[in-house]
């Protein structure tokens, strides 16, 4: 059986912490300590370049709204079938 | 035979004001029914208080049979006809309703009148020993109004009920279809107000973008309906109501919005008072004068909170003195989308 998971992954090069997609989604995203950045809400230090995890398919709808949302399209977001 | 008491309770201006006197007319409805109560104002007030029971509407038409002084004793002429009154509540106290008291003086019980707190807004707003605290809030003054004659009504009002049909709103094809909802109401009567315009359109760009969310734009007036008809053609998944609909139906729509977004103005207290969240910008006033919209959330007032000049107006009609309106321009638009969009 196949199950389907999103990537999320984050160009933090291109954040500028303006903060939407931790307004739309509290629970998957944080704005890093380290440099104000975007990050995962279980990373909160982060501070590479990029970042990406795997998520269970069940948050793809806020997940694209991130995506559509975000001024400088720092958020891509793209569906695997496993 | 028992006749029930009748009060007759005026304010007639402006529509942010009568509207916070609808959850005072509700809840005196609620825990006092042996009250007949008639709200005397002008007829766009009809639709926030037709709903409520005991109480009915008296349009005071003051650009004709009742404009002036003449005016005046005509409209002192047509209440006496639908009275005796057992009580006057003036809610307004301006040299209008001062001279209509005077009128009616004899044919009215007992007459009680708004303490405006107008040498505490004062110092509120004075540009030097500025006293900022948290004066009492609109509605609990009209509130202590009634609480003068011995009528203890106590405010605890949820929202008004709406009746959800309307030809107009599905001849327009506004009907949800499980969306998100953002209503922006981006006007206001003086520009201590107002948001840049600029800068508002800064805000409504990102929220146009959302999948699964519509954004309707709320105002009136010729020149707002230019604006905002601009806005509807520039953005996405965005409706201009102004001009369209009229206040009942407005209502309605507000009704179903996750979310509104207004200045310091009517939208934000009509939102109130159909429980919608609101998320409010303040420039040159400030919600401790007393306006903040009824049972809102203090944290989703947007406001530049180290500006000592702030809050410099009361009503927000004084020009800036540091001639920069800082107070709102320092406002970005992604402090107001964040806070819209954790509403979504």
């Amino acid at each position: 059986m196949s199950t389907q998971q999103i990537q999320v992954k984050l160009l933090r090069y291109k954040c500028i912490g303006c903060s939407y997609c931790v307004s739309l989604a509290p629970e998957i995203f944080s704005i890093s300590v380290s440099d104000g950045k975007i990050t995962f809400l279980f990373e909160n230090a982060f501070d590479d370049d990029t970042i990406d995890a795997f998520f269970d398919s069940s948050i793809e709808p806020i997940a694209q709204q991130t995506e559509n949302i975000c001024p400088t399209g720092a958020i891509k977001c793209i569906m695997h079938k496993r | 035979m028992e006749t029930r008491k009748r009060i007759l309770v005026t304010r007639f201006s402006a529509l942010g004001d009568v509207a916070m006197v609808v959850p005072v007319l509700c809840s005196l409805s609620e825990q006092f029914p042996e009250f007949d109560i008639v709200f005397a104002s002008q007829g766009f007030a009809n639709p926030l208080v037709k709903s409520i029971p005991n109480v009915s509407f008296f349009k005071v038409d003051l650009k004709g049979r009742h404009k002036g002084f003449l005016g005046i004793w005509r409209l002192a002429k047509d209440l006496k006809k639908i009275g005796p009154w057992f009580a006057f509540v003036d809610l307004h106290n301006v040299l209008r309703t001062k001279i209509l008291r005077i009128f009616l003086c004899g044919s009215v019980k007992n007459v009680a009148v708004i303490d405006k707190g107008r040498a505490e807004k004062r110092a509120l707003t004075q540009r030097k020993n500025k006293k900022l605290i948290q004066l009492k809030h609109s509605v609990s003054r009209y509130e202590s109004v009634f609480n003068e004659l011995r009528i203890d009504v106590n405010v605890q009002f949820k929202k008004i009920n709406i009746n959800t049909d309307s030809f107009a709103l599905s001849s327009l094809e506004i009907v949800n279809k499980g969306e998100k909802w953002i209503g922006v109401a981006p006007f206001a009567k003086h520009k201590g107000k107002m948001y840049p315009l600029n800068l508002m359109e800064q805000v409504i760009e990102p929220l146009s973008k959302l999948s699964n969310t519509k954004v309707f734009l709320f105002g009136g007036g010729q020149e707002e309906i230019e604006v905002l008809t601009n806005w509807e053609n520039q953005f996405d998944n965005t409706t201009c109501l102004a001009g369209k609909i009229k206040l009942d139906d407005e209502l309605r729509v507000m009704d179903q919005l996750d979310v509104m977004l207004t200045m310091d103005s009517a939208n934000m207290h009509l939102a109130s008072l159909v429980g919608t969240p609101v998320v409010s910008v303040w420039g040159a006033t400030h919600p401790f004068a007393g306006f903040y919209g009824w049972n809102q959330n203090e944290e989703n007032a947007i406001q530049i909170n180290d500006l000592s000049c702030r809050p410099c107006s009361v009503f927000g009609n004084k020009s800036c003195f540091r001639k920069d309106y800082a107070c709102m321009n320092q406002i970005t638009p992604s402090q107001i989308v964040a806070r819209v969009l954790s509403f979504l």
